[in-house]
Formats: C-alpha cells, sequence, structure tokens
C-alpha cells in the first residue's frame, strides 16, 4: 500500500525533469482522449504520475515509460468510443473545442466554485473590495450631484454669470440690463434675504432670494401653478411674490387656489403669483418665497452692492460674443466716469453651473483623488490575497495546465475570478455608499450648493459596476500574468523552497506592498496637513470675544415701531430687558453680525477724495451698531474712541476698523478724518475710533474693512421705514450660561413684545464652528481615507511577513540550531518588514512632492513640504510595519529546529 | 455492450485490487502486466459496472493531486471467484510490488 504521509516534490533535477517529460506525455495524450473522457484522464494520470515521481524506487526512465502507457489509454478511450462500446460526444458537443462564451461561463463556474471552497478567503477579499467601492461610489456621487450634473432648467449650458467678481447694485444693473444684447434675459439676484411672516399662527421667519423681474425667464423653471415675475414685478410699489413648492406644501397646505393670496412680510401684504416649480431649489436650497429686488433709486439701498448677475444666452450666441459686449460695456463706463485702465479687468462670462458650484469642486476633487487611492491600495491587497492563494491551488492549476490550458487561458481565468469577486463585492458595495452618503452629507455644510441634488441614482450605480469590473481587471491582472508563465511543473512545486519562480512571487508580493505603503503615506501625509491647519485656523483670533457670547436676530413687526423716535425707544427697552435676564451682562444690537450674516457692501472713500481716476474704490462692510457693542463683542479699540450718548442729535461719527485705516489713511492718524459710503451718500462721517479687526465669515478669510455707525443716529439720514429693522441682538452671558439662556431670552423678548420675530439663535461659538463645516468635514474624511489606508497596509504587510517566514521556515531552524538567537531570529523579521515599509516611505514621499502644489489650497499657515508632517508620516509607516510583522517574527522565534529540519526528506 | 470475457489479465486486474493495490500504478508494479494493458482493461471493468472508482480525499493527498482508485462491486466480487475457480493460479499471482531499479 502507497505510503502517504507528507509528500514531497523529488528535489533531483533528473527526477524533476523526469517528471516534467511524463507530465508533457499526459499532457499530449489528453487531446487524443475523447472529450468528456478529459477531465477524468488527465487528472488520473497526473496524480499517479506525480505520486510516483518521489518514490526512491521509481526510476526515471519508467516514469516515462509509465507516462506512454496514457497515450495507449487515450487511444483506447477514443477507438472504443468510435466502436461504440462507450458513450459517445454528448449532443451538441462540438468537437473543436469550447468557443469563447464556453470557457467564459466554464470560468465562472470554476471561479464561483473555488470561492465556496475557500470562505475565508473569499469573506476578506469581498470585504475588502465591497468597502473600497462603497467609498469610491460614495464619493463619486458627491462629485456627480455637485459638480457633474447639469442644472436642472431649460438648456442649462446657456446660461451664465455676467461679471462673476462683480457685487452689482441696483445703480449699476439699470446701466447695464439695456445694454446687453447677447441674451434673451438678464437677472440679477442676491441669496439670503429674511423677512417676517406674520402668519394666523405668530410672526414666523421665511428666507430665499430677492430677484429682479427677469430671473424667471432666465432660469425657464416650469411653474407649479401661477406665473414667475415678468415685467413692472421689481418696478418701486411691486408686492408680487412668488412661493417655493416646499413652502406651498409644507405651509399653506397645497391649496390649488393660492393664487392671489397675500402674505403680511416685513408688515406689508404682499400677493402670490405663482408657485416654483421644485427645479427652482435647486439654485437656493430651503428658499420659501422669492422676493421682488426692488429697483428704486430713491432708495436708501440703491447703491448698496449685494447682487449677482446672470443670464440666458441668446439662442446661437457664444460666449465669446457675450464677453467681448461685456467688455465694451465696462469700456463706456470707463470713459465715462473717467475711471482708470484696471477697473473691469478680467471681467468675463462664466457657466452658472461653474459659479455655483465652483467653490466646492476643489475639496469634492481632493476627497476624490484620496478616495481613490484608497481603493487602489485595498485593490493591493486583493491583488496579494489572490497571488498567495494560487500557490495552495495547484492542483487545480495542474489539471487545467494537463488540459492543454496555455498560458493565455490560464490568465484569462484568474482575470474571470477577480473580476467576479469585484462584481460580487458590487453589491454589498453599494449598500455601503447608501449609508456613508447619508454620513457624508451630513457632515458637509448646509449650504453647500445643490447637496440636496445628491443621491445614489442610476448614474453612480453605473459608476460602481464600472469601478468594479476595473477593480477586478486591476486585483487580478499580476495575479493572472504570474499564471500564465506557470508550467506544469511550478504547477506542482507547492512550497517551493528554492525554486526561482516562488521567490519572484514572493519578490512581487513584496512590491505590491511597497506601493500600499507608498500611497498609505501620501494619504497620510495628506491628511495630517489637513489636521494641522484645521488647528491652526482654530487658533486664529476672530477679533471678537466668542466665549458666552451668544444672538438671536429680533424682528419687530412694522406697526409697532411707529417712528424713527419710537424705533429707538423700542430697542432701548428690549435691551434694558434683556439685560434683566439672569445669566445676562450686557446687551447690544448690529445690523448684520459676525459669522451670521453678511452683506451692506458699500463703496468707501475719504471726504473730498471722490475715487480719483486711478485709485478703485475701497469696498467696506457698513454695519450700524448700539453704542454698548465694542464692550459686549469684546472688540478692542486701537485708537479714539466708542459711541456714547454724546453722539445723539450731533454730527455724524463712525468708527473703522483698522482695515479701512491701513486702506484710507495709511501713516495718518484716522481720527478726525471724515469718510464717506455710498449708503449715506450726502453725509460725511467724521472718525472717532479705530476698532480692531474682525474675521467677519471665516476664521482662514482675510479681515474685510468695516464701518460702524451708531444706530442713535440713523434716524436722521435714513428713510427709517425704507430700512430694514431687523437686528441682531448680541447678548454676553456669563460664565458657562451661554447656550441655556435661550429660553429666559425669548421669553423675556416675548414679554416685551409679544409680535415680534424671535429667531436664529445661536451661540458664537457655535456659529463659528459652523463655519469651519467644509474644511472640517474635508479633514475628516480624508483621515477616514488615511486611517483606512494604514489598516490595510498593515493587513498587506502582515500578510506577506507571515508567508515569508512560513516558507523559510526550515532555513530558519536550521540557522537556530546552529546558534542563532531567538532575538536575533525575530529582529530579522522586523528589520524584513521595515525594509519593505521603508522603501514604500520613499516612494510615497516622492509621490507627496509631486502633488504638494494641488493640496497647498486646502492649506492654512501650513507648508505642504512641511517636515513634521512627513517625518510623522513615515514614522507612523515604519511603526506599522513593526506592529504588523510582530507576530509573524514571534512565530519564527517558536520554530523548534528538530521539526523544521524534520520535514525534510 | 460485447459481454466481458473473462481473461487472465481481467482476473489479475481484479485479485489486485481485492488485494488492495487499489491505484492503477500499483497495479501495474504488482501485477506485472505490460503498462499498456492495465488501465484499459480498468476503463472496461469500470464501464461493465464490475469496479468503480473514487478519488483520493483531500487531507490524504495533501500537496499533491489527489489520485483515483478502484474497488470491486458487488458483480465484482463475483466475477473475482469466477475467474478464482477459472485461473487457479491467480490466488499466488500477487505478490509485493515489483522493485525496479
Amino acid at each position: 500500500m502507497a505510503r502517504t504521509t507528507g509528500w514531497q516534490e523529488p528535489t533531483e533535477w533528473s527526477s524533476r525533469a523526469a517528471l516534467a517529460l511524463s507530465l508533457f506525455i499526459i499532457r499530449a495524450s489528453v487531446i487524443l482522449a475523447p472529450r468528456r473522457d478529459r477531465e477524468r484522464f488527465a487528472r488520473e494520470w497526473s496524480a499517479e504520475v506525480t505520486f510516483a515521481s518521489s518514490r526512491a524506487q521509481t526510476g526515471r526512465g519508467h516514469l516515462i515509460r509509465r507516462a506512454r502507457a496514457a497515450l495507449r489509454d487515450a487511444l483506447t478511450l477514443r477507438t472504443r468510443q468510435a466502436r461504440g462500446e462507450r458513450p459517445g460526444p454528448l449532443p451538441g458537443d462540438k468537437e473543436p473545442g469550447p468557443q469563447l462564451l464556453e470557457q467564459l461561463l466554464q470560468d465562472v463556474r470554476f471561479g464561483l466554485r473555488s470561492l465556496r471552497k475557500s470562505p475565508s478567503f473569499a469573506a476578506i477579499a469581498l470585504l475588502t473590495t465591497a468597502l473600497g467601492i462603497g467609498a469610491t461610489t460614495t464619493i463619486f456621487s458627491l462629485v456627480d450631484g455637485v459638480l457633474l450634473k447639469p442644472l436642472p432648467y431649460r438648456e442649462p449650458d446657456r446660461l451664465v454669470t455676467i461679471w462673476p467678481a462683480q457685487y452689482f447694485s441696483s445703480a449699476l444693473f439699470d446701466r447695464i440690463e439695456p445694454a446687453l444684447d447677447a441674451y434673451d434675459s438678464v437677472a440679477a439676484y442676491g441669496l439670503g434675504w429674511e423677512f417676517n411672516w406674520l402668519a394666523d399662527d405668530g410672526a414666523q421667519r421665511l428666507r430665499g432670494p430677492r430677484t429682479t423681474a427677469g430671473f424667471f425667464d432666465v432660469l425657464d423653471v416650469p411653474m407649479t401653478l401661477g406665473r414667475g415675475f415678468g415685467d413692472g414685478d421689481d418696478a418701486p410699489g411691486s408686492r408680487n411674490i412668488v412661493v417655493t413648492e416646499r413652502f406651498w406644501r409644507e405651509r399653506l397646505g397645497s391649496r390649488p387656489d393660492i393664487i392671489g393670496d397675500t402674505l403680511r412680510l416685513d408688515g406689508e401684504e404682499h400677493t402670490i403669483i405663482g408657485v416654483g416649480g421644485p427645479a427652482l431649489s435647486a439654485f437656493h436650497p430651503n428658499a420659501d418665497v422669492v422676493m421682488p429686488w426692488i429697483l428704486d433709486s430713491a432708495s436708501a439701498t440703491y447703491n448698496s452692492q449685494d447682487m449677482k448677475l446672470i443670464g440666458r444666452l441668446r439662442a446661437g450666441a457664444t460666449t465669446e460674443a457675450a464677453v467681448s459686449e461685456l467688455e465694451t460695456f465696462i469700456d463706456g463706463l470707463r470713459v465715462e466716469f473717467e475711471l482708470s485702465d484696471d477697473y473691469g479687468q478680467g471681467a468675463t462670462v462664466v457657466p452658472l453651473r461653474d459659479f455655483l458650484v465652483g467653490d466646492s469642486r476643489p475639496m469634492l476633487l481632493l476627497l476624490f483623488g484620496a478616495v481613490g487611492l484608497t481603493l487602489l491600495i485595498a485593490s493591493a491587497n486583493v491583488a496579494n490575497l489572490l497571488l498567495a492563494r494560487a500557490l495552495s491551488r495547484q492542483r487545480e492549476i495542474a489539471v487545467r495546465v494537463a488540459l492543454g490550458a496555455r498560458g493565455g487561458r490560464l490568465a484569462r481565468q484568474v482575470l474571470t475570478e477577480s473580476t467576479l469577486l469585484a462584481a460580487l463585492s458590487a453589491i454589498p458595495g453599494l449598500a455601503l455608499a447608501y449609508f456613508a452618503l447619508q454620513f457624508v452629507v451630513s457632515l458637509l455644510p448646509a449650504d453647500t450648493p445643490r447637496l440636496a441634488d445628491v443621491s445614489i441614482d442610476t448614474t453612480a450605480m453605473l459608476f460602481s459596476v464600472g469601478v468594479a469590473l476595473a477593480t477586478g481587471w486591476i486585483v487580478g491582472v499580476i495575479p493572472a500574468v504570474q499564471a500564465a508563465r506557470s508550467d506544469v511543473r511550478d504547477a506542482l512545486s507547492a512550497g517551493g523552497r528554492s525554486g526561482s519562480d516562488s521567490a519572484g512571487r514572493q519578490r512581487l508580493r513584496r512590491t505590491v506592498v511597497l506601493a500600499e505603503v507608498a500611497l498609505a503615506v501620501t494619504l497620510v501625509a495628506g491628511a495630517g496637513l489637513l489636521v494641522k491647519s484645521f488647528l491652526r485656523v482654530t487658533q486664529v483670533d476672530p477679533g471678537f470675544q466668542p466665549e458666552g457670547l451668544v444672538t438671536f436676530s429680533l424682528d419687530p413687526a412694522r406697526e409697532t415701531l411707529g417712528s424713527a423716535a419710537e424705533g429707538r425707544d423700542y430697542y432701548r427697552r428690549m435691551h434694558e430687558r434683556l439685560r434683566a435676564v439672569p445669566g445676562v451682562s450686557d446687551v447690544s444690537s448690529v445690523w448684520k453680525l459676525a459669522f451670521t450674516e453678511d452683506g451692506g457692501i458699500n463703496g468707501l472713500w475719504e471726504h473730498g477724495h471722490m475715487p480719483a481716476p486711478d485709485e478703485p474704490m475701497e469696498l467696506v462692510r457698513w454695519r450700524p451698531v448700539t453704542d454698548s457693542h465694542f464692550g459686549t463683542t469684546g472688540m478692542r479699540l486701537q485708537l479714539g474712541r466708542a459711541f456714547d450718548e454724546r453722539d445723539i442729535g450731533a454730527d455724524p461719527v463712525g468708527v473703522i476698523s483698522q482695515a479701512t485705516a491701513d486702506a484710507l489713511f495709511a501713516g495718518r492718524d484716522p481720527i478726525g478724518q471724515s469718510i464717506v459710503t455710498t449708503m449715506e451718500r450726502e453725509t460725511p462721517v467724521r472718525v472717532v475710533g479705530v476698532v480692531e479687526d474682525l474675521k467677519l465669515a471665516g476664521l482662514d478669510e482675510a479681515s474685510p474693512a468695516v464701518v460702524y455707525r451708531p444706530y442713535s443716529q440713523l434716524d436722521e439720514v435714513i428713510d427709517f421705514f425704507d430700512f430694514p429693522q431687523t437686528r441682531w441682538v448680541v447678548v454676553r452671558t456669563q460664565a458657562g450660561s451661554g447656550a441655556a439662556t435661550a429660553a429666559s431670552l425669548r421669553s423675556a423678548v416675548a414679554d416685551e413684545d409679544p409680535t415680534a420675530l424671535y429667531a436664529d439663535f445661536v451661540t458664537m461659538p457655535a456659529a463659528i464652528s459652523n463655519s469651519l463645516a467644509a474644511r472640517r468635514a474635508t479633514m475628516m474624511l480624508l483621515a477616514l481615507f488615511a486611517i483606512s489606508a494604514i489598516a490595510l497596509g498593515a493587513v498587506g504587510i502582515y500578510g506577506v511577513m507571515a508567508y515569508a517566514v512560513r516558507q523559510r521556515a526550515k532555513d530558519i531552524g536550521i540557522r537556530v540550531a546552529l546558534g542563532a538567537t531567538r532575538d536575533r531570529v525575530v529582529r530579522e523579521v522586523i528589520v524584513d518588514a521595515v525594509k519593505v515599509a521603508a522603501g514604500g516611505v520613499l516612494l510615497g514621499l516622492a509621490l507627496t512632492y509631486a502633488a504638494a502644489s494641488s493640496v497647498q489650497q486646502f492649506l492654512f499657515e501650513v507648508d505642504t513640504l512641511d517636515p513634521a508632517i512627513l517625518a510623522a508620516a513615515a514614522a507612523a509607516a515604519i511603526a506599522i510595519a513593526v506592529t504588523a510583522s510582530i507576530v509573524p517574527a514571534w512565530r519564527a522565534a517558536q520554530v523548534d529546529p528538530a521539526t523544521a529540519l524534520g520535514s525534510a526528506d | 455492450m460485447p459481454k466481458l470475457r473473462l481473461t487472465f489479465t481481467t482476473g489479475v486486474v481484479l485479485q489486485s485490487i481485492a488485494q488492495g493495490y487499489r491505484y492503477g500504478f500499483d497495479i501495474m508494479d504488482v501485477s506485472g502486466l505490460p503498462d499498456g494493458t492495465v488501465y484499459p482493461a480498468l476503463r472496461r471493468l469500470e464501464d461493465a459496472g464490475i469496479l468503480v472508482s473514487e478519488w483520493e480525499d483531500e487531507e490524504t493527498a495533501g500537496k499533491r493531486p489527489a489520485r483515483c482508485y478502484y474497488a470491486l462491486t458487488a458483480d465484482g466480487e463475483q466475477m473475482l471467484a469466477d475467474a478464482r475457480g477459472k485461473f487457479p493460479a491467480l490466488q499466488w499471482a500477487i505478490g509485493q510490488p515489483v522493485e525496479e531499479a
């Protein structure tokens, strides 16, 4: 009876050669055998020959002679079939050999079967690939929904933004609109307006854009009911509004007879002329109403620059023609107002979608690149798994080789299997993407454009399928090439202690791991840079004291404020009542507060020095405040004084920010100088103080120039009823009571004036934190990818090291027997892992260097080649290599020389 | 299918299997039959339901391909008995496997 313990391949070259020749003969015989017998025939003969080859008593010539008997066997089978003594070919069998489709189906079945036979491999590979595909699909959906999908308007590629760099005032719009001929229609708009709606159940805050009359023509949005704005709807006295479909559904009960009804907004009845189609929300998410932007040359805000301009290009008009038309218009302005040649430099016409989403593009592309790297790393791990597994599938490969499979056929089979694996992973990957996308969307700031359009739709599904197929190819190509080069001798040399091609395979796996480490280092460095930038940003001084500062917007009903004096008294009483609330130490108010609302951009010049021909006009934020505002918010005065009682009824005074002083009065003492803003064109204002700079919208943005005016002086110069009476009330609370005071503040407001609208309570630290949402989201996601990359890299290194230790068990055993200490063995394994990781680190640092310029825009006060971050990434990679190799190293140390040596033949 | 003739070759093959030499090459070794005769005989016998074949289980095979081994069916036992009756030398025909250099 045959001995079956511990079969080993023959070691002598002549025996191996004999075996190879025998197997060749068998392979040749296979072709002669009838088709239905071929697999059995090949398996049986190759098994016998293989077994016999290592028995000492089997001579080499004997083996070959036996193999020749296979020829007789095959011929006999065929003869018997021809004579009808054996079943013939099945109906439908094609003798020339299976066609390509049959082969593919065969491969798929083969692949499924072999996956079922190794469930742990299949589970790990499926999980890794599913995670990679899911993450990539998630980010792709984000990119697609925000950047790629066309805007939901008719012929969206004809929609453009005109002179996007310019803030338009009503005055400028009135001038430019008649001069533009290249468009079917032109409109201006401002986003983020808020309106006080006195509904039956109380005052509510509504949001929406203000637009000129042409807005609906430009977008050409199908209306659900009624009509959009038409000619005259933006003229003085117009009270026509459009409500959005969402508002109509949620607050107006979807009444079909809503047209003609009125809403009391800001104290006046406005008539609903239309219900906007759902596509309107893509332009201004969460809008409730669309209000007309009244173009009134008598209005105080006629010169306030808050609007952007859009247009729908005429059929056949090119962008170039539109740009040159714009330039002609600007030339005209230059001539008429004797402006410098710099004025309007770079004015252009930009597709609307790019303008709306352009700010998000860099961030989204960065995330897409990062997730792509992560997918590559995951694929590398699976490829390594496939390579490792190939070695344990010698029997199957031997059969296929004996069946006549050439290199290309074997390669195809491996590729089919890896593609099958990836295709199967696409399903859990899509499921993962569905949930992951919701998570990612929740991280991003709510005002990210088109965020509502982001979803796992058909495009995303097609993309995930495409990614799966591509991953299958990437993962399979290396093992496929390996398989193609295998010949029968390799296929049977399991273990491959000294087989040259097995060493090559091991080298290949190490190279793959090295590449993995390189990509991981790049990701870790990138994430580290973003984290460091984020920390730097959070340390920026906002220019006031946000801790303990809370705010809400207060919108008194028009009816309660009879005149300017009554308005002043109203707010004075409101402040006093609020100061009496327990936990409150000071109260002030301002028209638009930093980190909550922006706008009110004015031109500024020194009194008597209207902008000279070669001086562009300074832009400032114009901000009325109450007297205690600087004290309440903790803004420090650099020079002069703040506002107080002496200013009531006195000459107009103002306080400017440091940036304004630097811009207008560089080198001179600003105190006592007179300035003019476009808001108060006829009123020179004397500067009485300079206050420190403020961050208005973002900690990482430059401080804009600001001009502060006291509310107590404003009713003399501004038509009270024309000017919005909404203010942001700022409350300084005692330590620790910030958010808790919300309820008591609200009830204090309600006590003082039940009809006033109290809304948008927020603590200043929260408001500042919200402003960092995009940066924070990018950082967190990149960190997530970096951590995944490290985990995958660790798994990859572990796999390669563990395998190497197993293979070299005998060598290690010999060395230990010859006196090598276990410590030395452990050290060598770890050093080996470190060598692989070090190669990866070098490559990764080179990659980071190459990618440096594209990452610069995301960083804040951090250099792309920050040595600390790069060193940390390198150290992390080395540390991971050491950690991942500890278990294999320990196992190597456990090798018992006796056992290791005893397994030799 | 033509009826199987009970030849000495057939008997030797059956006897070898009955004595535990189940694998094709082992039968070749132990029986001394010409190499090219054994497998055709095995095929005929299997087709006629005299023998059944099985693959070695994976654990026994280990790293090498699994071999195919043969066993007698009830009909096979009967045929062997007939063969022993016809060729009395059969019972001593199979010894230790022939060693070759």
